[in-house]
């Protein structure tokens, strides 16, 4: 059962209306959206498209996911209070051809072949803030929360998994929370850091808490049209059967078209 | 502070370079374990040792997983689990053994909705002292839903631990990299005990095998000849021991040995029903020691002594659990429980011994 405190909650950070915030590029997690008409990809990102509109507005989509696992999210600059860029994020996730096709025997069984995968519709909704520090510095906090609705008969384990396991709470158990503080900025020439700690909260989860901590150095070419990327990221969980502390590598490639 | 930042990024690596945690050392301290009760007063031993060895196929009963060719289970309930387990309790209660090994147990193990089964049996049963040796571990395996796995051979003992250690398997070798990743990983559990004697305490040394079941590549007969030569070190010491275990391979003289009407599996990696060039692999440790089931008795009537069958519906028709030891036996004592056949898929074998 949800609470209906739950619920107003997800609501309020929903229902903020668009109006004029910083555009900027590679701003992937902040509350800066991208310069319009500019799109973004990775290996492992999502592609990012800044609307050619008035309205500060980007789409994302994971392509490599997208036909196994259709999801679109809207990143919509919500302004400025003070000295805060504000953002919402609205998504929309549908990962029921993903998780069947995972339900098999043998290798890339992820989930059991007698696993029943209901019509699973995810949304998304998260508030960012982020403020300019000194010398070329950012740092952004967001508040997310994802609702998970499911239609049909569902029988299936959870993906005790590091990162899946967040990620996928909400499909099972209606809503997942998290909490984030992340900074990033240049060191050097084209040699820039990030560093993000997110607390995710699984209300209704059997393991209920994890912590995931990143720390990436990125290079990017003056022209800003590519960037490799390299770090680690650090994930801290409980799970049905406990806590678990995982290092994770993580590499992308990503380029950018104006 | 450079230093600092060195070893963070080596432990870092370290970390990735086994993300899923399904390494061993050769050689490793085995986990012991206590029952949440406290421990009987230790009384002399004044007579025959009782051991039984039983591989419990993860408490999982009689039901039909997707390996075993016959079902398309994989995961089960936890009340499925805890039932089984019940049931296996109350078996070894009614044995009353001083020593129990254990093969296919799970301490943490999503397909065995994630029960401590060494400790379930230590706290259902008059066993105090638990040692446990993992032999396929990950914190996920992305096949057949299996997800998080911690599964391994045990002893249970009324009495505490003196020592006990996982001493590391080869690996079967014709396998991919990914798969031996993330395969089993087997070991001999090694634990030495002391056993309060009127006369003071006497020291027995115990080990446990489940060895390789479907390697092609002579894994098996490896984990076998390991396994005779530790028992072997042991008596060359003049050593007290007994060990035994699943060695997957049926006694020399076995009148069926192969196309056995229970293998239904077809992917030829795990067909496991032709021991025809294995005929002679224990003779090593049927030479050294005495088997609870005298070979001559087995010979003369196979199918009481067979422990095995993967058809719920039996009968039993092989024989792959044997205890071997260097003491004396108590005539007669070794015995299958072939009344056993809804509990697992193997039968308990058990044994009296004489101390000296």
């Amino acid at each position: 059962m949800i609470a209906p405190a739950r619920i107003a909650c997800v609501l309020a950070l929903c229902l903020a209306l668009p109006a004029a915030a910083e555009r900027a590029p590679f701003s992937s997690g902040t509350a800066r959206v991208l310069p319009a008409g500019r799109v973004e990809t990775g290996i492992f990102q999502p592609t990012r498209w800044g609307l050619p509109t008035k309205a500060e507005v980007e789409l994302s989509l994971h392509p490599l996911l997208f036909f196994v696992m259709p999801n679109l999210t809207a990143k919509i600059g919500l302004g400025r209070a003070r000295s805060l860029e504000l953002a919402t994020t609205q998504g929309l996730v549908y990962p029921t051809p993903l998780l069947r096709l995972l339900a098999r025997e043998g290798t890339g069984g992820v989930l059991p072949p007698d696993a029943k995968v209901p019509h699973l519709i995810a949304w998304e909704c998260a508030l960012l803030a982020s403020r300019r520090l000194p010398r070329d510095h950012l740092v952004t906090v967001s508040v997310a929360s994802t609702l998970g609705v499911r239609f049909g008969e569902s029988d299936w384990p959870t993906i005790d998994l590091p990162l899946a396991y967040t990620r996928t709470a909400a499909f099972q158990r209606w809503l997942s929370a998290r909490y984030g503080l992340d900074l990033d900025g240049r060191l050097a020439g084209g040699l820039h850091y990030f560093l993000d700690v997110d607390l995710h909260l699984l209300p209704f989860a059997r393991g209920s808490v994890a912590v995931e901590h990143a720390g990436m150095l990125s290079w990017r070419r003056r022209t800003g049209g590519f960037a490799i990327h390299a770090g680690y990221k650090l994930v801290v969980g409980e799970y049905p059967f406990g806590w678990q502390v995982h290092v994770l590598p993580l590499v992308d490639l990503s380029w950018a078209w104006n | 502070m450079r230093s600092s930042v060195a070893l963070l990024l080596l432990a870092l690596v370290a970390a990735g370079c086994d993300p899923f945690h399904t390494g061993f050392d050769d050689f490793e301290a085995a986990t012991l374990y206590r029952a949440s009760r406290a421990p009987a007063p230790s009384a002399a031993l004044d007579r025959p040792l009782r051991v039984m060895t039983w591989n419990i196929k993860f408490g999982g009963g009689r039901i039909d997983f997707i390996w075993d060719c016959f079902g398309d289970r994989t995961l089960m309930k936890e009340k499925e689990v805890l039932d089984n387990l019940a049931a296996l309790a109350e078996r070894i209660r009614l044995l009353d053994p001083d020593l129990v090994l254990l093969q296919e147990v799970d301490v943490g193990s999503k397909r065995a909705a994630y029960v401590d089964q060494v400790q379930y049996l230590l706290d259902h049963t008059a066993l105090d002292h638990g040692a446990y040796a993992s032999q396929w571990r990950a914190d996920f395996i992305p096949s057949d839903g299996l997800g998080r796995m911690d599964s391994g051979i045990a002893i249970l003992s009324r009495w505490p631990f003196a020592a006990a250690t996982r001493v590391a398997l080869a690996e079967v070798s014709s396998y991919s990299a990914l798969k031996r990743y993330f395969y089993l990983k087997r070991a001999i559990l090694r634990a030495r005990l002391a056993l309060p004697r009127a006369s003071g305490s006497s020291e027995l040394h115990v080990l446990n095998v489940h060895t390789e079941a479907y390697s092609t590549d002579g894994t098996k007969q490896k984990h076998i000849d390991r396994f005779l030569e530790e028992m072997a070190t042991i008596d060359q010491a003049k050593q007290a021991l007994v060990g035994g275990g699943d060695l997957n391979t049926i006694p020399p003289g076995s009148q069926k040995q192969h196309e056995f009407p229970d293998s239904v599996c077809t992917d030829p990696e795990f067909i496991a029903d032709d021991y025809r060039a294995e005929a002679r692999w224990l003779d090593g440790l049927y030479g050294r020691f005495r088997s609870a089931i005298p070979l001559a008795d087995y010979q003369a009537e196979n199918a009481r002594y067979f422990s095995h069958t993967v058809d719920k519906r039996g009968p039993w028709n092989r024989t792959l659990d044997y205890l071997f030891t260097n003491l004396g036996l108590v005539a007669g004592s070794g015995r299958v429980h072939q009344d056993t056949l809804p509990l697992s898929d193997h039968a308990p074998l058990s044994v009296e011994l004489v101390l000296p």
